[in-house]
Protein backbone atom coordinates (compact mmCIF):
# COMPACT_ATOMS: atom_id res chain seq x y z
CA UNK A 1 0.00 0.00 0.00
CA UNK A 2 2.66 2.60 0.77
CA UNK A 3 3.69 1.86 -3.14
CA UNK A 4 0.33 2.65 -4.36
CA UNK A 5 0.03 5.64 -2.23
CA UNK A 6 3.88 7.15 -3.30
CA UNK A 7 3.01 6.66 -6.82
CA UNK A 8 -0.56 8.70 -6.36
CA UNK A 9 1.02 11.19 -4.49
CA UNK A 10 4.24 11.60 -6.81
CA UNK A 11 2.07 11.20 -9.84
CA UNK A 12 -0.61 13.85 -9.05
CA UNK A 13 1.41 16.85 -9.22
CA UNK A 14 2.98 16.13 -12.17
CA UNK A 15 -0.29 15.97 -14.19
CA UNK A 16 -2.27 18.75 -12.44
CA UNK A 17 0.28 21.79 -10.78
CA UNK A 18 -1.85 25.22 -10.96
CA UNK A 19 -1.50 26.62 -7.44
CA UNK A 20 -5.88 25.67 -7.62
CA UNK A 21 -5.13 21.75 -8.46
CA UNK A 22 -2.02 21.90 -5.93
CA UNK A 23 -4.45 22.99 -2.90
CA UNK A 24 -6.90 20.20 -3.83
CA UNK A 25 -4.11 17.83 -3.60
CA UNK A 26 -3.04 19.00 -0.61
CA UNK A 27 -6.37 18.52 0.73
CA UNK A 28 -6.45 14.81 -0.31
CA UNK A 29 -3.27 14.58 2.04
CA UNK A 30 -4.31 16.38 4.58
CA UNK A 31 -7.48 13.71 4.23
CA UNK A 32 -5.55 10.83 3.89
CA UNK A 33 -3.43 11.96 7.04
CA UNK A 34 -6.71 12.11 8.99
CA UNK A 35 -8.33 8.61 7.75
CA UNK A 36 -4.81 6.80 7.90
CA UNK A 37 -4.81 8.00 11.74
CA UNK A 38 -8.45 7.32 11.83
CA UNK A 39 -7.98 3.81 10.80
CA UNK A 40 -6.11 2.82 13.27
CA UNK A 41 -8.84 2.97 16.14
CA UNK A 42 -11.89 2.44 14.03
CA UNK A 43 -10.13 0.00 11.37
CA UNK A 44 -7.58 -2.24 13.18
CA UNK A 45 -9.14 -1.49 16.85
CA UNK A 46 -13.02 -1.97 15.45
CA UNK A 47 -13.53 0.97 18.25
CA UNK A 48 -15.80 3.96 16.37
CA UNK A 49 -14.20 7.27 17.50
CA UNK A 50 -16.18 10.22 16.34
CA UNK A 51 -13.19 12.72 17.51
CA UNK A 52 -11.33 12.76 14.78
CA UNK A 53 -12.67 16.09 13.87
CA UNK A 54 -12.26 17.38 17.24
CA UNK A 55 -8.39 16.21 17.27
CA UNK A 56 -7.78 17.82 13.98
CA UNK A 57 -9.07 21.26 15.08
CA UNK A 58 -7.44 20.60 18.19
CA UNK A 59 -3.90 20.10 16.08
CA UNK A 60 -4.54 22.90 13.85
CA UNK A 61 -5.64 25.53 17.04
CA UNK A 62 -2.48 23.89 18.93
CA UNK A 63 -0.29 25.00 16.04
CA UNK A 64 -1.52 28.43 15.39
CA UNK A 65 -2.19 29.47 18.44
CA UNK A 66 1.69 28.57 19.41
CA UNK A 67 3.14 30.30 16.50
CA UNK A 68 0.35 33.27 15.71
CA UNK A 69 0.03 34.39 20.00
CA UNK A 70 2.53 32.66 21.97
CA UNK A 71 5.49 33.51 19.41
CA UNK A 72 6.87 29.82 19.58
CA UNK A 73 8.61 29.07 16.67
CA UNK A 74 6.87 27.53 13.51
CA UNK A 75 8.39 24.28 13.42
CA UNK A 76 8.30 24.04 17.13
CA UNK A 77 4.58 24.36 16.39
CA UNK A 78 4.52 22.19 14.26
CA UNK A 79 5.32 19.87 15.94
CA UNK A 80 3.56 20.71 20.03
CA UNK A 81 0.43 19.91 17.85
CA UNK A 82 0.38 16.00 17.69
CA UNK A 83 1.65 16.35 21.09
CA UNK A 84 -1.25 18.00 22.26
CA UNK A 85 -3.23 15.79 20.47
CA UNK A 86 -2.22 12.85 21.74
CA UNK A 87 -2.32 13.44 25.27
CA UNK A 88 -5.60 14.63 24.83
CA UNK A 89 -6.35 11.39 23.44
CA UNK A 90 -4.78 9.36 26.63
CA UNK A 91 -6.66 11.64 28.69
CA UNK A 92 -10.08 10.42 26.64
CA UNK A 93 -9.23 7.29 26.47
CA UNK A 94 -8.43 6.30 29.86
CA UNK A 95 -11.83 7.39 30.95
CA UNK A 96 -13.52 5.67 27.52
CA UNK A 97 -10.97 2.96 26.50
CA UNK A 98 -12.29 0.18 29.24
CA UNK A 99 -15.78 0.65 28.41
CA UNK A 100 -17.94 -0.98 25.52
CA UNK A 101 -17.16 0.02 22.45
CA UNK A 102 -20.20 2.01 22.19
CA UNK A 103 -20.22 3.97 25.29
CA UNK A 104 -16.41 5.05 24.01
CA UNK A 105 -17.85 6.15 20.33
CA UNK A 106 -20.52 8.23 22.95
CA UNK A 107 -17.80 9.76 24.97
CA UNK A 108 -15.68 10.47 21.58
CA UNK A 109 -18.63 11.98 20.45
CA UNK A 110 -18.94 14.49 23.12
CA UNK A 111 -15.19 15.18 23.87
CA UNK A 112 -15.11 16.31 19.75
CA UNK A 113 -18.53 18.22 20.20
CA UNK A 114 -16.60 20.09 23.57
CA UNK A 115 -13.88 20.71 21.28
CA UNK A 116 -15.39 22.18 18.90
CA UNK A 117 -17.62 24.53 21.36
CA UNK A 118 -13.85 25.38 22.78
CA UNK A 119 -12.97 26.36 19.23
CA UNK A 120 -15.58 29.08 18.96
CA UNK A 121 -15.82 30.28 22.98
CA UNK A 122 -12.38 30.70 23.87
CA UNK A 123 -12.24 33.79 22.08
CA UNK A 124 -9.80 34.84 23.65
CA UNK A 125 -7.25 32.36 22.77
CA UNK A 126 -9.04 30.93 19.62
CA UNK A 127 -10.33 34.30 17.93
CA UNK A 128 -13.79 33.30 18.67
CA UNK A 129 -16.52 32.30 15.55
CA UNK A 130 -14.00 34.69 13.20
CA UNK A 131 -11.03 32.59 13.42
CA UNK A 132 -7.53 32.56 14.35
CA UNK A 133 -5.87 34.98 12.52
CA UNK A 134 -1.99 35.68 11.78
CA UNK A 135 0.23 32.75 11.66
CA UNK A 136 3.33 32.60 10.30
CA UNK A 137 4.21 30.35 8.03
CA UNK A 138 5.98 27.39 8.63
CA UNK A 139 10.05 27.76 8.18
CA UNK A 140 12.53 25.47 8.62
CA UNK A 141 16.00 26.65 8.50
CA UNK A 142 15.50 29.57 6.73
CA UNK A 143 13.11 27.90 4.19
CA UNK A 144 9.45 29.61 4.48
CA UNK A 145 6.86 26.97 3.39
CA UNK A 146 4.46 29.76 1.40
CA UNK A 147 4.38 28.15 -2.33
CA UNK A 148 1.44 25.67 -2.70
CA UNK A 149 4.39 22.90 -3.98
CA UNK A 150 6.39 23.15 -0.81
CA UNK A 151 2.95 23.00 1.14
CA UNK A 152 1.93 20.00 -0.79
CA UNK A 153 5.29 18.55 -0.77
CA UNK A 154 5.11 18.63 2.95
CA UNK A 155 2.13 17.15 3.05
CA UNK A 156 2.68 14.51 0.57
CA UNK A 157 5.78 13.43 2.75
CA UNK A 158 3.92 13.49 6.14
CA UNK A 159 1.09 11.42 4.28
CA UNK A 160 3.40 8.63 2.78
CA UNK A 161 4.90 8.40 6.31
CA UNK A 162 1.34 7.63 7.67
CA UNK A 163 1.04 5.53 5.07
CA UNK A 164 4.14 3.62 6.19
CA UNK A 165 3.64 3.48 9.71
CA UNK A 166 0.29 2.46 9.00
CA UNK A 167 1.27 -0.45 7.16
CA UNK A 168 4.50 -1.16 9.90
CA UNK A 169 1.50 -1.45 12.59
CA UNK A 170 -1.00 -3.48 10.56
CA UNK A 171 1.25 -5.97 9.82
CA UNK A 172 3.48 -5.91 13.51
CA UNK A 173 2.52 -8.22 16.47
CA UNK A 174 0.41 -5.00 18.17
CA UNK A 175 -1.47 -4.96 15.31
CA UNK A 176 -2.42 -8.24 14.85
CA UNK A 177 -3.88 -8.35 18.38
CA UNK A 178 -5.95 -4.69 17.85
CA UNK A 179 -7.70 -6.82 15.27
CA UNK A 180 -8.27 -10.05 17.16
CA UNK A 181 -9.40 -7.76 19.87
CA UNK A 182 -12.04 -6.64 17.75
CA UNK A 183 -12.90 -9.52 16.67
CA UNK A 184 -13.29 -12.14 19.05
CA UNK A 185 -12.37 -10.51 22.56
CA UNK A 186 -12.03 -13.68 24.52
CA UNK A 187 -10.15 -15.60 22.74
CA UNK A 188 -7.48 -12.73 21.99
CA UNK A 189 -7.13 -12.09 25.88
CA UNK A 190 -6.83 -15.86 26.31
CA UNK A 191 -3.87 -15.57 23.85
CA UNK A 192 -2.50 -13.09 25.67
CA UNK A 193 -3.67 -9.87 24.19
CA UNK A 194 -4.53 -6.43 27.11
CA UNK A 195 -6.98 -4.73 25.29
CA UNK A 196 -7.09 -2.13 27.27
CA UNK A 197 -3.23 -0.38 26.44
CA UNK A 198 -3.90 -1.82 22.67
CA UNK A 199 -6.60 -0.01 22.31
CA UNK A 200 -5.29 3.05 24.03
CA UNK A 201 -2.62 2.82 21.65
CA UNK A 202 -4.63 2.67 18.52
CA UNK A 203 -6.77 5.52 20.20
CA UNK A 204 -3.51 7.39 20.54
CA UNK A 205 -1.92 6.79 17.23
CA UNK A 206 -4.94 7.90 15.61
CA UNK A 207 -4.87 11.36 17.33
CA UNK A 208 -1.36 11.94 16.70
CA UNK A 209 -2.49 11.40 13.13
CA UNK A 210 -4.81 13.99 13.64
CA UNK A 211 -2.47 16.36 15.60
CA UNK A 212 0.01 16.34 12.23
CA UNK A 213 -2.92 16.70 9.71
CA UNK A 214 -4.04 19.91 11.71
CA UNK A 215 -0.48 21.55 12.10
CA UNK A 216 -0.92 21.54 8.02
CA UNK A 217 -4.23 22.65 8.25
CA UNK A 218 -3.18 25.67 10.39
CA UNK A 219 0.16 26.39 8.36
CA UNK A 220 -1.35 26.16 4.66
CA UNK A 221 -4.42 28.04 5.27
CA UNK A 222 -2.73 30.04 8.02
CA UNK A 223 -6.06 30.75 9.67
CA UNK A 224 -8.04 28.32 11.51
CA UNK A 225 -11.44 28.55 12.44
CA UNK A 226 -14.00 26.51 14.05
CA UNK A 227 -16.61 25.30 11.38
CA UNK A 228 -13.83 23.22 9.90
CA UNK A 229 -13.91 20.63 12.73
CA UNK A 230 -17.94 20.56 13.06
CA UNK A 231 -20.02 17.52 14.12
CA UNK A 232 -20.70 17.41 9.75
CA UNK A 233 -16.67 16.97 9.75
CA UNK A 234 -16.52 14.57 12.94
CA UNK A 235 -19.44 12.43 10.90
CA UNK A 236 -18.54 12.62 7.43
CA UNK A 237 -14.23 11.43 8.25
CA UNK A 238 -16.36 8.37 9.89
CA UNK A 239 -18.64 7.29 6.66
CA UNK A 240 -15.64 8.41 4.15
CA UNK A 241 -13.31 5.43 6.44
CA UNK A 242 -16.62 3.15 6.02
CA UNK A 243 -16.97 3.50 2.59
CA UNK A 244 -13.32 2.77 1.80
CA UNK A 245 -13.64 -0.14 4.29
CA UNK A 246 -12.87 0.30 7.51
CA UNK A 247 -9.98 -2.28 8.64
CA UNK A 248 -8.59 -1.98 5.17
CA UNK A 249 -5.40 -1.14 3.82
CA UNK A 250 -7.24 0.98 0.78
CA UNK A 251 -9.92 2.60 3.27
CA UNK A 252 -7.96 5.98 3.64
CA UNK A 253 -6.79 6.39 0.07
CA UNK A 254 -10.39 5.89 -1.10
CA UNK A 255 -12.07 7.74 1.61
CA UNK A 256 -9.90 10.93 1.16
CA UNK A 257 -10.75 10.53 -2.67
CA UNK A 258 -14.08 10.63 -1.59
CA UNK A 259 -13.58 13.89 0.72
CA UNK A 260 -11.69 16.02 -1.66
CA UNK A 261 -14.39 15.21 -4.24
CA UNK A 262 -17.06 16.59 -2.01
CA UNK A 263 -14.47 19.55 -1.31
CA UNK A 264 -14.56 20.32 -5.10
CA UNK A 265 -18.32 19.82 -5.44
CA UNK A 266 -18.60 21.93 -2.51
CA UNK A 267 -17.37 24.57 -3.62
CA UNK A 268 -20.59 25.40 -5.99
CA UNK A 269 -23.53 23.29 -3.84
CA UNK A 270 -22.21 23.81 -0.33
CA UNK A 271 -25.64 23.39 1.04
CA UNK A 272 -25.77 19.88 -0.75
CA UNK A 273 -23.09 18.70 1.37
CA UNK A 274 -24.92 16.61 3.89
CA UNK A 275 -27.07 15.63 1.68
CA UNK A 276 -24.36 14.30 -1.27
CA UNK A 277 -22.98 12.58 1.51
CA UNK A 278 -25.93 10.77 2.79
CA UNK A 279 -26.71 9.04 -0.69
CA UNK A 280 -22.87 8.03 -1.19
CA UNK A 281 -22.89 6.28 2.16
CA UNK A 282 -26.32 4.62 1.47
CA UNK A 283 -25.19 3.94 -2.03
CA UNK A 284 -22.29 2.49 -0.95
CA UNK A 285 -23.52 0.45 2.06
CA UNK A 286 -25.91 -1.37 -0.47
CA UNK A 287 -23.11 -1.85 -3.30
CA UNK A 288 -20.06 -2.70 -0.85
CA UNK A 289 -21.19 -3.75 2.96
CA UNK A 290 -17.80 -3.89 3.94
CA UNK A 291 -16.54 -0.99 2.10
CA UNK A 292 -14.51 -1.05 -1.29
CA UNK A 293 -11.92 -2.17 0.74
CA UNK A 294 -13.58 -5.15 2.02
CA UNK A 295 -15.03 -5.88 -1.44
CA UNK A 296 -11.37 -5.85 -3.12
CA UNK A 297 -10.31 -8.39 -0.31
CA UNK A 298 -12.95 -10.56 -1.07
CA UNK A 299 -12.81 -10.59 -4.58
CA UNK A 300 -9.01 -11.01 -4.13
CA UNK A 301 -9.49 -13.99 -2.24
CA UNK A 302 -12.00 -15.58 -4.56
CA UNK A 303 -9.38 -15.62 -7.07
CA UNK A 304 -6.13 -17.43 -4.47
CA UNK A 305 -4.98 -14.26 -3.62
CA UNK A 306 -3.96 -13.62 -0.22
CA UNK A 307 -6.18 -10.91 1.11
CA UNK A 308 -5.41 -7.45 1.45
CA UNK A 309 -6.52 -7.54 5.14
CA UNK A 310 -2.97 -9.72 5.76
CA UNK A 311 -1.38 -6.63 4.87
CA UNK A 312 -3.62 -3.78 5.93
CA UNK A 313 -2.17 -0.48 6.41
CA UNK B 1 5.88 -27.64 44.01
CA UNK B 2 3.18 -29.71 42.03
CA UNK B 3 3.45 -29.86 38.41
CA UNK B 4 0.93 -29.24 35.88
CA UNK B 5 -2.43 -27.32 36.58
CA UNK B 6 -3.74 -27.42 40.09
CA UNK B 7 -6.84 -25.83 41.49
CA UNK B 8 -7.62 -25.78 45.19
CA UNK B 9 -10.50 -24.79 47.16
CA UNK B 10 -12.43 -22.26 44.49
CA UNK B 11 -15.35 -21.33 45.36
CA UNK B 12 -17.83 -18.83 43.02
CA UNK B 13 -20.80 -17.65 43.98
CA UNK B 14 -23.16 -15.69 41.56
CA UNK B 15 -26.21 -14.18 43.02
CA UNK B 16 -27.70 -16.73 45.84
CA UNK B 17 -26.18 -19.53 43.98
CA UNK B 18 -23.03 -21.04 44.64
CA UNK B 19 -21.45 -22.31 41.65
CA UNK B 20 -18.64 -23.61 42.32
CA UNK B 21 -18.21 -24.99 46.69
CA UNK B 22 -14.12 -25.36 47.34
CA UNK B 23 -13.18 -27.12 43.99
CA UNK B 24 -10.18 -29.01 44.01
CA UNK B 25 -8.70 -30.78 41.31
CA UNK B 26 -4.90 -31.56 40.00
CA UNK B 27 -4.18 -31.49 35.94
CA UNK B 28 -0.57 -33.09 36.22
CA UNK B 29 1.43 -32.79 32.81
CA UNK B 30 1.43 -35.24 30.27
CA UNK B 31 -1.89 -36.83 31.28
CA UNK B 32 -5.38 -35.62 30.19
CA UNK B 33 -7.64 -34.57 33.40
CA UNK B 34 -11.25 -35.10 32.61
CA UNK B 35 -14.00 -32.58 33.91
CA UNK B 36 -17.66 -33.70 33.48
CA UNK B 37 -20.86 -33.29 34.75
CA UNK B 38 -24.34 -32.50 34.15
CA UNK B 39 -25.20 -28.99 33.13
CA UNK B 40 -25.17 -26.60 35.59
CA UNK B 41 -22.47 -28.34 36.98
CA UNK B 42 -20.29 -25.71 37.15
CA UNK B 43 -17.92 -26.75 34.90
CA UNK B 44 -17.78 -23.66 32.25
CA UNK B 45 -17.14 -21.47 35.33
CA UNK B 46 -13.78 -23.39 36.71
CA UNK B 47 -12.76 -23.32 33.82
CA UNK B 48 -13.36 -19.45 33.31
CA UNK B 49 -11.68 -19.60 37.09
CA UNK B 50 -8.93 -21.64 35.84
CA UNK B 51 -8.08 -19.06 32.81
CA UNK B 52 -8.33 -15.68 34.53
CA UNK B 53 -11.64 -14.72 33.47
CA UNK B 54 -13.60 -15.15 36.64
CA UNK B 55 -12.13 -14.42 40.05
CA UNK B 56 -13.10 -16.63 42.19
CA UNK B 57 -14.07 -15.18 45.97
CA UNK B 58 -11.81 -18.53 47.62
CA UNK B 59 -9.40 -20.77 46.48
CA UNK B 60 -6.13 -20.97 43.87
CA UNK B 61 -4.93 -21.85 40.93
CA UNK B 62 -1.63 -22.81 40.26
CA UNK B 63 0.37 -23.69 37.15
CA UNK B 64 3.88 -25.78 38.03
CA UNK B 65 3.66 -24.56 41.63
CA UNK B 66 3.36 -21.13 41.03
CA UNK B 67 0.04 -19.06 41.79
CA UNK B 68 -2.06 -17.53 39.59
CA UNK B 69 -4.42 -16.11 41.86
CA UNK B 70 -4.76 -12.42 41.06
CA UNK B 71 -3.78 -12.37 37.44
CA UNK B 72 -5.67 -11.66 34.85
CA UNK B 73 -6.71 -14.25 31.70
CA UNK B 74 -4.21 -12.06 29.56
CA UNK B 75 -1.50 -12.76 31.89
CA UNK B 76 -1.99 -16.45 32.36
CA UNK B 77 -1.26 -16.70 29.21
CA UNK B 78 2.37 -15.28 29.74
CA UNK B 79 2.60 -18.76 32.41
CA UNK B 80 1.65 -20.64 29.10
CA UNK B 81 -1.90 -21.25 30.17
CA UNK B 82 -4.31 -22.04 26.99
CA UNK B 83 -7.22 -22.49 26.64
CA UNK B 84 -9.98 -22.97 24.22
CA UNK B 85 -13.50 -22.24 24.05
CA UNK B 86 -16.76 -23.86 24.17
CA UNK B 87 -18.38 -21.63 21.14
CA UNK B 88 -16.23 -21.41 18.49
CA UNK B 89 -13.66 -18.07 19.11
CA UNK B 90 -11.63 -17.41 15.72
CA UNK B 91 -10.58 -14.23 14.41
CA UNK B 92 -12.43 -13.56 11.85
CA UNK B 93 -11.57 -10.99 9.07
CA UNK B 94 -8.26 -12.70 9.51
CA UNK B 95 -6.20 -15.41 7.61
CA UNK B 96 -6.01 -18.51 9.22
CA UNK B 97 -2.38 -18.02 9.64
CA UNK B 98 -2.83 -14.59 11.50
CA UNK B 99 -4.99 -16.36 13.84
CA UNK B 100 -2.44 -19.22 14.58
CA UNK B 101 0.28 -16.73 14.87
CA UNK B 102 -1.92 -14.64 17.35
CA UNK B 103 -1.26 -17.57 19.60
CA UNK B 104 2.10 -16.67 19.38
CA UNK B 105 1.21 -12.81 20.94
CA UNK B 106 2.26 -13.66 24.55
CA UNK B 107 5.52 -14.90 24.05
CA UNK B 108 6.34 -12.06 21.74
CA UNK B 109 8.60 -9.40 22.77
CA UNK B 110 8.04 -6.74 20.29
CA UNK B 111 6.34 -3.82 22.08
CA UNK B 112 4.01 -1.16 20.85
CA UNK B 113 6.53 1.33 19.56
CA UNK B 114 7.98 -1.72 17.22
CA UNK B 115 4.57 -1.46 15.47
CA UNK B 116 5.37 1.59 14.60
CA UNK B 117 9.61 1.29 13.66
CA UNK B 118 10.00 -2.23 13.48
CA UNK B 119 13.53 -2.89 14.28
CA UNK B 120 15.44 -6.13 12.97
CA UNK B 121 14.65 -7.71 16.07
CA UNK B 122 11.09 -7.50 15.82
CA UNK B 123 11.40 -8.77 11.63
CA UNK B 124 13.07 -11.68 13.35
CA UNK B 125 10.55 -12.58 15.99
CA UNK B 126 7.75 -12.12 13.20
CA UNK B 127 9.57 -14.04 10.58
CA UNK B 128 10.38 -16.64 12.99
CA UNK B 129 6.67 -17.20 14.81
CA UNK B 130 5.19 -17.14 10.89
CA UNK B 131 7.46 -20.37 10.58
CA UNK B 132 6.22 -21.79 13.44
CA UNK B 133 2.72 -21.44 12.86
CA UNK B 134 3.15 -22.23 9.38
CA UNK B 135 4.66 -25.70 10.68
CA UNK B 136 1.58 -26.23 13.08
CA UNK B 137 -0.98 -25.58 10.44
CA UNK B 138 0.95 -28.26 8.49
CA UNK B 139 0.75 -30.42 11.19
CA UNK B 140 -3.24 -30.42 11.30
CA UNK B 141 -3.31 -30.83 7.56
CA UNK B 142 -4.45 -27.06 6.90
CA UNK B 143 -1.38 -25.67 5.17
CA UNK B 144 -3.20 -24.86 1.80
CA UNK B 145 -5.54 -22.89 3.90
CA UNK B 146 -3.08 -20.38 5.32
CA UNK B 147 -3.82 -17.34 3.51
CA UNK B 148 -7.57 -17.61 3.49
CA UNK B 149 -9.78 -15.56 5.89
CA UNK B 150 -10.44 -18.16 8.52
CA UNK B 151 -14.59 -17.80 8.27
CA UNK B 152 -14.37 -19.67 4.94
CA UNK B 153 -13.13 -22.66 6.49
CA UNK B 154 -15.83 -25.42 7.45
CA UNK B 155 -16.85 -25.12 11.11
CA UNK B 156 -14.29 -28.69 12.01
CA UNK B 157 -11.58 -27.47 10.17
CA UNK B 158 -12.07 -23.72 11.97
CA UNK B 159 -12.05 -25.97 15.49
CA UNK B 160 -8.97 -27.11 14.30
CA UNK B 161 -7.21 -23.75 14.37
CA UNK B 162 -8.51 -22.41 17.41
CA UNK B 163 -6.35 -25.77 18.71
CA UNK B 164 -3.36 -24.89 16.12
CA UNK B 165 -3.42 -21.11 17.28
CA UNK B 166 -3.39 -22.40 21.22
CA UNK B 167 -0.64 -24.43 20.62
CA UNK B 168 1.65 -22.00 19.33
CA UNK B 169 1.44 -20.59 22.49
CA UNK B 170 3.98 -24.15 23.72
CA UNK B 171 1.29 -24.35 26.66
CA UNK B 172 1.92 -25.93 29.89
CA UNK B 173 -1.28 -26.51 30.80
CA UNK B 174 -4.51 -26.21 28.27
CA UNK B 175 -7.79 -26.15 28.79
CA UNK B 176 -10.06 -27.74 26.16
CA UNK B 177 -13.70 -26.36 26.91
CA UNK B 178 -15.85 -28.73 24.71
CA UNK B 179 -13.82 -29.25 22.12
CA UNK B 180 -16.20 -32.20 20.60
CA UNK B 181 -19.19 -30.28 20.40
CA UNK B 182 -20.88 -29.74 17.19
CA UNK B 183 -18.07 -32.19 15.28
CA UNK B 184 -19.64 -35.16 13.62
CA UNK B 185 -18.09 -38.80 14.51
CA UNK B 186 -15.23 -39.11 12.51
CA UNK B 187 -14.09 -35.22 13.44
CA UNK B 188 -14.57 -36.10 17.07
CA UNK B 189 -12.44 -39.55 16.96
CA UNK B 190 -9.37 -37.57 14.88
CA UNK B 191 -9.88 -35.19 17.71
CA UNK B 192 -9.51 -37.96 20.55
CA UNK B 193 -5.93 -38.49 18.75
CA UNK B 194 -5.22 -35.21 18.91
CA UNK B 195 -5.78 -34.73 22.78
CA UNK B 196 -3.75 -37.85 23.62
CA UNK B 197 -0.87 -36.72 21.42
CA UNK B 198 -0.90 -33.40 23.17
CA UNK B 199 -0.44 -35.45 26.53
CA UNK B 200 2.32 -37.08 25.10
CA UNK B 201 3.88 -33.92 24.58
CA UNK B 202 4.21 -33.29 28.20
CA UNK B 203 0.97 -30.96 28.38
CA UNK B 204 -1.36 -30.79 31.30
CA UNK B 205 -4.96 -31.04 29.34
CA UNK B 206 -8.02 -30.52 31.12
CA UNK B 207 -10.50 -31.74 29.33
CA UNK B 208 -13.95 -30.44 29.60
CA UNK B 209 -16.60 -32.51 27.41
CA UNK B 210 -19.71 -33.92 27.43
CA UNK B 211 -19.09 -36.67 24.77
CA UNK B 212 -18.31 -39.77 26.96
CA UNK B 213 -17.19 -41.57 24.53
CA UNK B 214 -14.45 -39.46 24.21
CA UNK B 215 -13.77 -39.14 27.36
CA UNK B 216 -13.48 -42.61 28.08
CA UNK B 217 -11.13 -42.38 24.82
CA UNK B 218 -8.58 -40.26 26.32
CA UNK B 219 -8.84 -39.60 29.65
CA UNK B 220 -6.35 -40.93 32.77
CA UNK B 221 -8.53 -39.74 35.41
CA UNK B 222 -11.96 -38.17 35.37
CA UNK B 223 -13.16 -35.48 37.93
CA UNK B 224 -17.29 -35.60 38.33
CA UNK B 225 -18.58 -32.03 39.49
CA UNK B 226 -22.00 -31.55 40.42
CA UNK B 227 -23.73 -28.65 41.86
CA UNK B 228 -20.65 -26.92 42.15
CA UNK B 229 -18.41 -29.62 44.20
CA UNK B 230 -16.37 -32.55 43.42
CA UNK B 231 -18.80 -35.90 43.37
CA UNK B 232 -16.16 -37.90 43.34
CA UNK B 233 -13.20 -38.45 40.69
CA UNK B 234 -10.85 -41.75 39.75
CA UNK B 235 -9.78 -43.40 36.58
CA UNK B 236 -12.23 -43.40 34.16
CA UNK B 237 -13.72 -47.28 34.60
CA UNK B 238 -14.12 -46.85 38.21
CA UNK B 239 -16.25 -43.22 37.69
CA UNK B 240 -17.76 -44.94 34.41
CA UNK B 241 -19.31 -47.06 37.25
CA UNK B 242 -20.01 -44.85 40.18
CA UNK B 243 -23.78 -45.46 40.55
CA UNK B 244 -23.28 -41.78 42.38
CA UNK B 245 -22.09 -40.05 38.82
CA UNK B 246 -25.11 -42.00 37.27
CA UNK B 247 -27.50 -40.71 39.29
CA UNK B 248 -26.41 -37.44 39.04
CA UNK B 249 -26.21 -37.82 34.98
CA UNK B 250 -29.33 -39.36 34.92
CA UNK B 251 -31.24 -39.01 37.47
CA UNK B 252 -32.21 -42.17 40.28
CA UNK B 253 -33.32 -45.17 39.48
CA UNK B 254 -31.65 -45.20 35.53
CA UNK B 255 -30.91 -48.81 34.58
CA UNK B 256 -26.99 -48.74 35.01
CA UNK B 257 -26.06 -51.36 32.21
CA UNK B 258 -26.96 -48.56 29.64
CA UNK B 259 -23.71 -46.75 30.79
CA UNK B 260 -23.44 -42.85 31.13
CA UNK B 261 -24.31 -40.10 28.75
CA UNK B 262 -24.80 -39.67 25.51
Amino acid sequence: MPVVTAALLVLAPLFMATDFALSIELRFCIWLILLTGLNMINGLAGMTSLAQAGFFGLGAYTAGIAAAKAGVPPLVAFLIAPLVTTVAALVIGAMSLRLRAMYFTMATLGTGYVLYLLFGRAADLTGGPNGLLGIPPLSVAGFEFTEPIALYLLGAVLALIGTVVAHNVARSRTGRALRALGTSEPAAVASGAKAFPLRMFAFALSAFFAGVAGAVEAFDARFVSPSTFDFFTAVVLVVALAVGGAGTAVAPLIGAGLLTALDLFAADFADYEPLIMGIVFLLAIQLFPRGVGGALAARMAHRGIRPTREDAG
Amino acid sequence: MTAGLSVTGVSKRYGGVQVLDAVSLHAPPGRVTALIGPNGAGKSTLANVVSGFVRPERGRVEIDGQPLTGTRAADRARHRMGRTFQNLEVFTGMSVLENVMMGGYAAGRAGMLRAVLPGRAARREERALRDRSLAMLAGFGLEQAAHTVVESLPFGQAKLVEMARVLVMDPTALVLDEPAAGLPPASAAALADRISGLAEQGIAVLLIEHNMKLIMKVSHHIVVLDHGQVLTEGEPATVRADPRVIEAYLGPGYNRTEGVGR
